[in-house]
């Protein structure tokens, strides 16, 4: 059900790693900013979209395991980002990502910064 | 109109709703009341902001005003999702590169 003023973004993914490790990739501030805010200058490749330059996560909610929310702000735009996750029995995880345009709980839930702006 | 304009526009969850509705086809303010508790003064402010912002536009016909989507908004909307989507598989990419690097 696609309207055209939908705003958000669903993706999955099977990864090999297990839920557990993979919670940690996503939670962890010193992984998530690996992966997720990369630090600049690491990639010799110019970032086509260059969102790192103003790109804040903050953490709104977590569920151990299952699932994490963040907002990001990405220069005026305030979205939410859903990260589940789960066994997909083959020892890995489904990993899936939905991210909405500027959601009410982005801006009710705008506090603690995950991570200092560098 | 300035970014910060269409995307505050655009966070305020009454806002979203009356914008969807447009997308279904333009209307008057009476009409879009339906269904929101809303008054008609905090009706016509959401419908300024959005205006404002580009989202809606609206047209005269007599003493009836009708509002619909500014497919210009929907565009924006568009440039959003496409940057997004451009984003996350390559930062899903980096994930799985951490994922092979971290401890068990």
């Amino acid at each position: 059900m696609t309207r055209k003023t939908d705003a958000s973004i669903n993706l999955t993914y099977e990864l090999d790693a297990a839920p557990s490790k993979v919670w940690r990739a996503l939670t962890v501030p010193e992984y998530v900013s690996r992966w997720l805010k990369r630090p600049t200058g690491k990639n010799e490749v110019p970032e086509e979209n260059a969102l790192e330059s103003s790109f804040e996560l903050r953490l709104i909610s977590a569920d151990p395991d299952t699932r994490v929310r963040y907002s990001i702000k990405d220069n005026d735009a305030v979205s939410v980002v859903t990260f589940q996750i789960g066994a997909n029995g083959r020892g890995g995880t489904t990993f899936s990502i939905e991210h909405e345009l500027a959601m009410s709980a982005a801006n009710s839930n705008w506090q603690q910064p995950l991570r200092a702006a560098a | 109109m300035s970014e910060i304009e269409f995307f505050k526009a655009l966070a305020d969850p009454t806002r979203r709703a009356v914008f969807e509705r447009l997308a279904d086809g333009e209307m008057n303010a009476t009409d879009l009341r339906q269904g929101f508790d809303l008054s008609q003064p905090a009706m016509s402010q959401h419908l300024a902001v959005l205006r404002t912002a580009g989202l809606i536009a609206e047209q005269k016909h007599g003493r009836n005003v009708l509002y619909r989507i500014n497919p210009d908004g929907v565009a924006r909307i568009h440039q959003w999702l496409s940057r997004y989507n451009a984003f996350w598989p390559s930062r899903v990419d980096d994930l799985k590169q951490l994922l092979k690097e971290m401890d068990q």
